[in-house]
């Protein structure tokens, strides 16, 4: 009677565990056997937290800021679990079609507006890019890794007549924001390999800012388009990056690269 | 009765007789082993009834763990409970017929004159359901930019906005919304910003303006005027 009980127990506990489990997979989850190495998975919307921080201040100033376009590109297509790294990649040579509009073809990469650039929103051809790239990736429903992303991205270029480069931003195991504020003047994109992120928007009041943070600790890949300095009180400083997520809801907005981050690596990009 | 205690007090006599004889001893150590086993039988028939209530009660505690993680992880909490995982959702191209077709409570009409459009249809995988449209609405001129995210599937919660803050409150014939907007400068091409953030529920759908961002001059901008454009 106790051992029939037991037995039961067991196997619906057994049963019932696959059923309800929506836990995080684990960095060792995520990584390929072959490489160990950290596999981007991040794509649609997962179990993140939006969090809200209130800086008050006296004094406010914005030290530094760029930014490579007024609507730079933010895709959001997500043809399959995993496809965070194909939308970015998409950003990249979206951004890039701009200067060849055979990257995207059929593809009206953008407008003029005032002295800066309006690059247009998703369409059908921009969809085939991120499938395209989806593939070129090696991209599985785990995702993909660094490794592959760039090589995906090397032949899409290659195969468009195009080569790449990547330039590190890091400074031994963090991010440079010195280089990557160079990269980004120079007109070059930055590729952010991230273990966890946050993407942020502030509303601006007199004495305070409140930022609205999406949180999420998956490993996942960005496009930063620009950069941009909160200093506050004389001496309370915020380094942003602007960014194209590629998570739904928060497609663009304000990377803390000091808030619940982990950045792996750091890449500008440039497509010739 | 007589007799009967008259046999008695003679086998207690022989006994005696018998223990205190040369194979006394072997008598005693045999007759305390009796003894002794007979105590053991006596507690064995006492253990196995001790046993059975403690079988019982931990055969009822077990089934009754099993009948209660039935019922917690199997018997639904609502009507047509079912799990959607944020892992199963999956993006595909739309078009307005399909929008309109599945979300009940409003109406969505863009002027392509003015407007281009890009139209994303969230459905789970597993189970095929539609879980939300995600919209994003780009003026053919890029002064106006509207992003929003219509949830028209009842069981499901969309996790990645929340409005806070909001103050303000408009009602735009077919519901209500509930927003908030502020101007700003842009810090890199000084254009005159106006941003909103806003909330509609109506029936069972919900329908969240992650992001407004309008290009203006000297006048105050057109949220309200474009939503209602756009959402009837």
């Amino acid at each position: 009677m106790i051992k029939l009980g037991a037995i039961a127990l067991g196997t619906l506990l057994l049963f019932s565990g696959s059923a309800v489990s929506v836990t995080q997979p684990s960095q060792e989850e995520v990584r390929y056997r072959d490489t160990a190495a950290i596999a981007y998975d991040e794509s649609v919307s997962r179990a993140a937290s939006l969090e809200n921080v209130t800086i008050n201040y006296s004094t406010r100033t914005i030290s530094e800021t760029r930014s490579l376009a007024y609507r730079y590109p933010c895709y959001e297509y997500s043809p399959a679990y995993g496809s965070c790294a194909a939308i970015a990649g998409a950003n990249v040579i979206g951004f890039y079609d701009r200067y060849d509009e055979n990257l995207i073809p059929n593809h009206q990469s953008g407008s003029p507006i005032g002295n800066t650039y309006s690059y247009s929103a998703e369409d059908e051809a921009v969809k085939k890019v991120i499938l395209e790239l989806y593939d070129y990736m090696g991209t599985t429903t785990s995702g993909t890794t660094e490794k592959k992303f760039k090589d995906g991205m090397a032949d899409f270029c290659r195969d468009k007549g195009h080569s790449i480069t990547f330039s590190s931003c890091m400074q031994g195991d963090t991010i440079s924001y010195s280089k990557a504020k160079s990269y980004l003047d120079a007109n070059q994109p930055v590729i952010l390999f991230l273990s966890s992120y946050n993407v942020g928007t502030i509303t601006q009041n007199t004495n305070s800012d409140k930022i609205n943070y999406y949180v999420s600790d998956v490993a996942h890949i960005m496009i930063a388009f620009g950069y941009r300095t909160y200093v506050y009180n004389g001496s309370s400083t915020y380094q942003y990056l602007n960014v194209a997520s590629g998570v739904s809801g928060y497609a663009t907005g304000l990377f803390n690269i000091n808030y619940k981050t982990k950045i792996n690596n750091a890449l500008a990009v440039n497509i010739v | 009765m007589k007799v009967k205690k008259y046999l008695k007090q003679q086998a207690e006599q022989d006994r005696q007789e018998i223990l205190s004889s040369d194979n006394g001893a072997f008598l005693r150590a045999l007759e305390q082993e009796y003894t002794e086993q007979n105590k053991a039988t006596r507690e064995r028939k006492r253990s196995p009834r001790l046993k059975v209530w403690l079988s019982a009660s931990i055969s009822a505690v077990a089934a009754a763990a099993v009948i209660t993680t039935c019922i917690v992880v199997y018997y639904p909490t609502g009507v047509n409970r079912v799990e959607y995982l944020d892992t199963n959702i999956v993006y595909v191209s739309a078009n307005l017929d399909e929008f309109n077709n599945d979300v009940k409570e409003v109406e969505i009409q863009i002027d392509t004159t003015k407007y281009n459009y890009n139209i994303l249809r969230a459905y789970d995988r597993v189970s095929g359901d539609t879980l939300y449209y995600s919209s994003t609405i780009l003026s053919i001129d890029a002064t106006v930019e509207i992003r929003f995210i219509s949830v028209c599937n009842p069981n499901y919660i969309y996790k990645n906005f929340k409005l806070t803050d909001a103050t303000d409150q408009a009602n735009l014939g077919n519901y209500n919304v509930l927003y908030k907007s502020w101007k700003y400068v842009d810090p890199d091409f000084r254009f005159n910003i106006l941003e909103a953030n806003a909330e509609i529920h109506k029936g069972k759908e919900y329908f969240y303006i992650t992001q407004y961002k309008e290009i203006i001059g000297a006048e105050d901008g057109s949220f309200l005027e474009v939503l209602q454009s756009i959402l009837k």
